[in-house]
Order: structure tokens, then sequence, then C-alpha cells
């Protein structure tokens, strides 16, 4: 990256540069390194990555559970009886790895040797959110994201999404773009109002899921050809969007005129529909206007982690979920991350239960590790340092922001050491080649987009239940909830409802409203939002709770983790409104 | 150039460009650790935005006047500050702001005072709060170089009708 190697933070695919200074008081706080990339600042999580650093409830320690008993022990005695429990269950078919894309590429490499040359070939996958990784799947192979100059020079934005919320060091460069000229123009593509639509020339207020179709018809109207959309041509299930044909035409027209298009996708795992079909709207976009697009994910090294995952032939997520549901796993390695805390339905404790070992490396107390057999006390990403790609695709080395507590070790060390007590070897693992950095192609439209469908009506009885994410907390496997001050400024999660709704429910801000999907049920407290539409229920996707809602179907079905908006029903429960009931 | 520097501190201010603010609170999570997680910079709630209200460092501070224990004072660089360890809790100061930057809330008997992140200023810097801001909406600027910048100061600025759509 242009700046040379610094420490990173990883809570977003922005990867700004951080520093840590140590104060009197012996604590480490966030100092801010001249950038020359225009970007400018740190935001709330990035100050968490100093606060994470020097967390009370950092894992030092390895710990073994048997029998219901906890014993800590130092590392080097844990991973030799590690060794043992793994040479019990010895099955390369029954045994699996899952490392958390949002570390350093070298960590991710790591566990696909380790996989290959220790565990006899047993199955890896990377963890990513199902949003970022079916975006970047989609984007594959369409050009080079815009550079953040080039942000800052856009004579037509479209945003799909709420970036200044999610990744807000990019509003910048945006907000520089739309004031440079009275005719620069910043679209937002959103279902509900959002930070970023406030500062627009044009909100476009898709209904909840319809983003992707939204964008397609552009494309058709900018006179992409039908191919390039495979089925979202056909339009089938987005009659909604047709009160927004007028709109959606002089968008298109806006891009056409433009001569510096720019297209900036933001979905959220939780709000977004088919992340995948918006990324294949946006390249034919992207194609006709000649536009450049520039992919937001929540996981910092989103972009290393997917050219990893692809290039050596990882097993998918999806299928090792399945797997795992089904039952067909002894042993399981987590390394990294807390993924029972995002798919709390796709890892969930009842499948984790069957595994006779379940070994996770962590570097604060996760949902994921809770019943784990054996602790691993690991590095975080950033103390780790190694190479990292961001959203703009430009790849570096991230300098450790500190050096981690006595007894945590990244992720390669730890392999490398437990290799050693499987009397295995886990070869030399380097800066990854370019080449293995780059995203794969993207798989032919009709393919890539099998089995996606416009989300539907919701029901008489039902409501949209969308997810946010907030500039405090972002995806829960990040581990931004261990953050003091994301505790201050989010501590719980909320439903907002519109004032018509909250009358047809029964209830006012401060009641408790239940919100029960196919998934799960959760009581949260209520706010009401005068900016929301009547079936719309808003809630903070990033607390484990509210993630449940939005869980997947067990077994997992289908070649891809479904994400988007979920149908719920709601129910006041208040002592004043007790009975109030739809749904 | 020491008394160049001191007036220099004096005169700047910070100040909040509204029609910049995205509300992404950066400047809340650099001046919260930077304090001892003490939550300085308040938020006014204007419909469904949080907009951040910061201490305006007064010339004629009415939270110095007002403090019955002088924890409250000017330094020798006219930076108003709190001292913890004179401070009572009596909440004199945070009712008599008349810009509501001090929180009703005590933390650990006392209310949170900005102190302008003095070893930083000194040192040629930018408050901390200014430093994390993305979008350039918080600025260090003395308020007579905003006026010439047609700005209207009065901590904040609005060129926009509405309080939250921007222009």
């Amino acid at each position: 990256m242009a700046e040379g190697a610094q420490a990173r933070c990883y809570f977003c695919s922005l990867l700004c540069p951080v520093e840590a200074e140590r104060t009197p008081a012996d604590r480490f706080l966030p100092a801010y390194p001249t950038r020359e990339d225009g970007l400018r600042g740190l935001c709330g999580r990035g100050h968490a990555t100093c606060e994470l650093a020097g967390h009370p409830e950092r894992r030092n320690l390895a710990l073994l559970r048997t029998g219901g008993v906890e014993r800590p022990l130092p590392l080097a005695q844990a991973l030799a009886e590690l060794a043992a429990l793994l040479k019990g269950v010895w099955d390369p078919g029954a045994v699996a790895l899952l490392v958390d894309g949002n570390l350093p590429a070298e960590d991710i490499a790591a566990a696909g040797l380790f996989a290959e040359h220790c565990l006899e070939g047993a199955a890896w996958s990377v963890f990513l959110p199902p949003s970022d990784e079916a975006l970047l799947r989609g984007l594959g192979g369409s050009g080079e994201p815009p550079s953040p100059d080039e942000l800052a020079q856009a004579d037509a934005t479209l945003v799909v999404g709420d970036p200044f919320t999610s990744h807000p060091i990019i509003a910048g460069p945006l907000l520089k773009a739309k004031l440079a000229s009275r005719e620069a123009t910043l679209a937002v593509i959103d279902s509900i109002a959002n930070v970023t639509s406030r500062f627009a020339t044009q909100w476009l207020a898709v209904p909840p899921g319809l983003e992707p179709w939204a964008l397609a018809r552009v494309a058709r109207e900018l006179g992409a050809p039908r191919d390039a959309l495979g089925p979202l041509a056909d339009d089938e299930g987005a009659a909604e969007l047709d009160a927004l044909s007028s709109d959606l035409g002089r968008l298109a027209e806006t891009l056409r005129r433009a001569e510096r298009p720019v297209l900036l996708l933001a979905p959220e795992l939780t709000r977004t529909g088919a992340p995948v079909a918006l990324a294949v709207a946006a390249r034919a976009i992207a194609q006709a206007a000649k536009a450049k697009v520039l992919p937001l994910t929540c996981y910092g090294n989103a972009r290393a982690a997917l050219a990893l995952a692809s290039n050596a032939g990882a097993t998918p997520l999806v299928e090792l979920l399945r797997r795992l549901q089904a039952g067909e796993l002894r042993a399981l390695m987590v390394l990294g991350g807390d993924p029972t805390a995002s798919l709390p339905s796709g890892l969930s404790r009842e499948a984790l239960e069957n595994l006779e070992v379940l070994v996770v490396a962590e570097s604060l107390p996760t949902l994921t590790g809770e019943g784990a057999d054996v602790i691993l006390p690991l590095a975080l990403a950033a103390e780790a340092g190694g190479t990292v790609v961001d959203c703009f695709g430009r790849a570096g080395t991230a300098e450790p922001l500190v050096l981690p507590p006595r007894g945590a070790v990244a992720g390669r060390a730890l392999l490398a050491a437990l290799a050693q007590e499987l009397a295995t070897a886990l070869p030399t693992v380097g800066a990854p080649e370019a080449g293995r950095l780059e995203l794969p192609v993207a798989p032919p439209t009709e393919s890539l987009l099998k089995g996606v469908s416009a989300p539907g009506k919701v029901g008489e009885e039902e409501f949209w239940l969308l997810g946010t994410s907030s500039p405090v907390h972002y995806d829960v496997s990040t581990l931004t909830r261990f953050a003091s001050w994301a505790r201050v400024m989010e501590p719980a999660a909320q439903a907002a409802v519109s004032p018509e709704l909250g009358r047809q429910l029964g209830v006012e801000a401060g009641d408790e409203l239940r919100l029960s999907s196919a998934a799960a049920e959760v009581s949260l407290a209520c706010v009401v939002r005068e900016d929301l539409g009547e079936r719309i229920v808003v809630a903070s996707g990033n607390f484990p709770e509210v993630r449940g809602l939005f869980g997947w179907p067990v077994p997992v079905k289908g070649d891809r983790l479904p994400s988007g908006p979920v149908t719920v029903t709601a129910k006041a429960v208040s002592p004043m409104t007790a009975g109030s009931e739809h749904g | 150039m020491g008394s160049q520097r001191m007036a220099e501190v004096i005169d700047k201010r910070v100040m909040l460009d509204l029609d910049l603010c995205i509300e992404c609170r950066s400047c809340s999570a650099a001046c919260y650790y930077a304090h001892t997680d003490l939550p300085i910079v308040q938020y006014a709630e204007l419909l469904v935005g949080k907009l951040p209200v910061i201490c305006r460092q007064c010339e004629e501070a009415a939270c110095v006047a007002v403090c019955p224990a002088e924890a409250m004072y000017r330094d020798e660089q006219g930076v108003a500050k709190r001292s913890l360890a004179m401070c009572r809790g009596c909440g004199s100061c945070v009712q008599a702001c008349p810009f509501g930057v001090l929180d009703p809330e005590l933390t650990r008997h006392s209310p949170a005072k900005c102190d302008l992140c003095e070893e930083r200023v000194s040192a040629g810097l930018e408050p901390r709060c200014v430093a994390a801001c993305p979008t350039e909406a918080l600025r260090f600027a003395v308020p007579r170089e905003m006026e010439q910048e047609g700005l209207l100061v009065l901590g904040a600025r609005a060129a926009g009708h509405h309080p939250l759509k921007r222009r």
C-alpha cells in the first residue's frame, strides 16, 4: 500500500493504518499516522484495535477441558495433549480445519498447508461472512477497483448500502467528490433511510431484498446485454420496482452522462438481498457505463482470504457446515474469529457438541470456544502482522501493531508447533505470491446466480426484519463487542419500528418487542423511528442474539449461504400491552 | 516564540462543520480512550441523528466562573480544564455551561471536561477528535479564520435548511 508497511486495523476492508502509543498509565492508545492516499482519520472500531490488544480477557494460556474440568496449561503441553487427542480420532475424512478469513494471508495459507501436509489432506475452509464471500465471488475478474483519488474525483457515485455507517473512513473521498461541483451526484440505493442517504442527491428506497434487481434495471437501461444479467434480466418477482421505474431510469441517465462514474457496494449481511446478484448487476452496469466498482466488505482481509481459499482448493464453507451438521465430522479445529456468533445456526452449539474433539484458537473468549475441548491462545490479526489486501486491491505488509501477550502466538506459529507434535512438518510459509492473491474470475452468470430469486412478499401477519451495522459494532465474528467504548455506546441490541407500526403493535419506545423468525425468538427493547416503513422492523445486526434471528436452515441447503432480510412476527411484551399481538 | 504558541493555542477551537458530519462517533472513541474512559464528547440527538457537541473553550468560561472549589480553572496556556483532585462533583459547571457539553452523568464523582488534548496540541498536533474525524467535519481552527471562509461560527456550521439533509 502507498504508505509502506504499517500496522492495520482489520475491522473493515479499508484496513486503515494504525499505530499504538504507550501511555504513562501503561495503556495503548491509537495514534494517527499520516496517509498519502487521501483518506484520513480512524473510526471507533479502529480505536478499539488498541484496546483489544491489551484487553484483560485476552487468552494467554491454553485450556484443556475434560470431564467438566478446565485445566490451564502452557501452550507446549497443551499442544502435546491435543496431538494425542487428534490421533485418537484419526480419520482425515472426519477432521476439518476452519480458519478465519480476517487473519493475515500467511496464517490462512498455513492453515491450508497444515490440512494438506499434517492432517493427511483433511478438509479446510475459510470463514468469511456470507455477504463478503458472495460479493467478491461475483465481482471476480471485473477489473480494478477505483483508487481513493478516483473516488474523490468521481462525478457520479452510485452506492448500495450505508458505507458512511459501515465504513466511515470512506466518507472522506465520497464527500469530496460530491462537493467538488454542483453537477456531481451521489445516489444511494437502500431499503431504509440511512446516514449516507442524508447526503445523497438521490435516494431510492428499494423494497427489502430487491437491491440487485434494481441495479439490473439500471443496467438494462444502460443497454447491458441480457446474458450479462442472467435471470436478473427477466425481473421475475421484482414487480414492486415498477413504482421506481422513472427514478431508476434517471439514475441510468446520470451514469450514462458521467465521465467518471463509480459504483460502491456496501451490502449488509442482514439486510441486502443476494450479494452475489448485486455483484453481477454491478458488473453489468460497470461495463455498460464504463464505471469502476468498489466492494466494501466486513472482513478486512476478505479479498486475500477468498483468493487464497479459491486458489488453494479449500472446501467451500457451506459444504463444511453441511458436513458438520450431518455429523460427518469427528474433530474440528477453528483458528480465529467467532463463527458461531456470526452464523449461530451454521455452527450451532448442538452441531459442535456432536464433535468428539473441538479445538478453538482464540484471542478472547468466544461463543465458538464455549464448548471447546481445547482452547489455544491466538495472537490478534493486528499483532501477527502479515500480508493483507484492502478493498482497493492494494496488497501490502501489515506490521505487528504490538507484540501479543506472552503465551499467545500467531496462527502460523501455532500450526507449526502442532505439526511438530504430530511428528509432521509444516512447510515454511512466506508472503504469498501476488498471483495467489488475485480474486478468481467469476463463474458464468447462469451458474453464479443458480437458485437466486427475489425475496417475495411479506405475509399478512409478518414484517421484514432488516439488520443494521453501526460505526460501533461490526460483524460479531470480529470481536468488537469486547471493546469498552462499544459497550458504552451500544450496550444492547434494539428493535426499531415506525410510529404507525408501534401503534399497530401497541408498543412505545422502551417497551419490549418479541421477534420470532423461523430460526429463533428474541425480545428486544423497542425504539420508534419516524423514517421507517410500516412493514419493517430494524434491529442491530451485530449482536449474537439478533444474528440468531437470521439463522440458516438446518441442514444447510443449496450451494451458498443465504443472506439478506428475513420475515418475522412481532409481539409486544410489556405490562401495559400484554396480549397485544400481531403475527 | 513561546508566547506566540500560547496565543495560537488559545485562539484555536474545535469547530464542527455540520454539513460534513456523518455521525460516525469516531471523535467520541478518540476522546474516550485518551481520557481514561470518560465520555467527554457529548452528542445532541436531533431527530434520528447524533451530532457531536464539543467544549467551546469559551473566553469567559461559565464553568470556571461558577466552580466553588476552583476545580475548573484556566491554565497558563488558556485552556479551561478540570482538576480531578479538587472536584467535589457538585455539578455546578454542568448547569452553567450554555452549550451543554458537560455530561450531567458524573464519572467517578466528576464531570468529564475537554482539555483540548493539551499534550498533543503542545506538540503541534491536532486534538484527537479532530485527528480521528474521517471527513474533516471537526477542524481545529481559529474562529476568525473560519469566519473568513464565510462560516457562521457557533461551534457548528450548517449551510442547508434541514439539519439532517446535508447540502
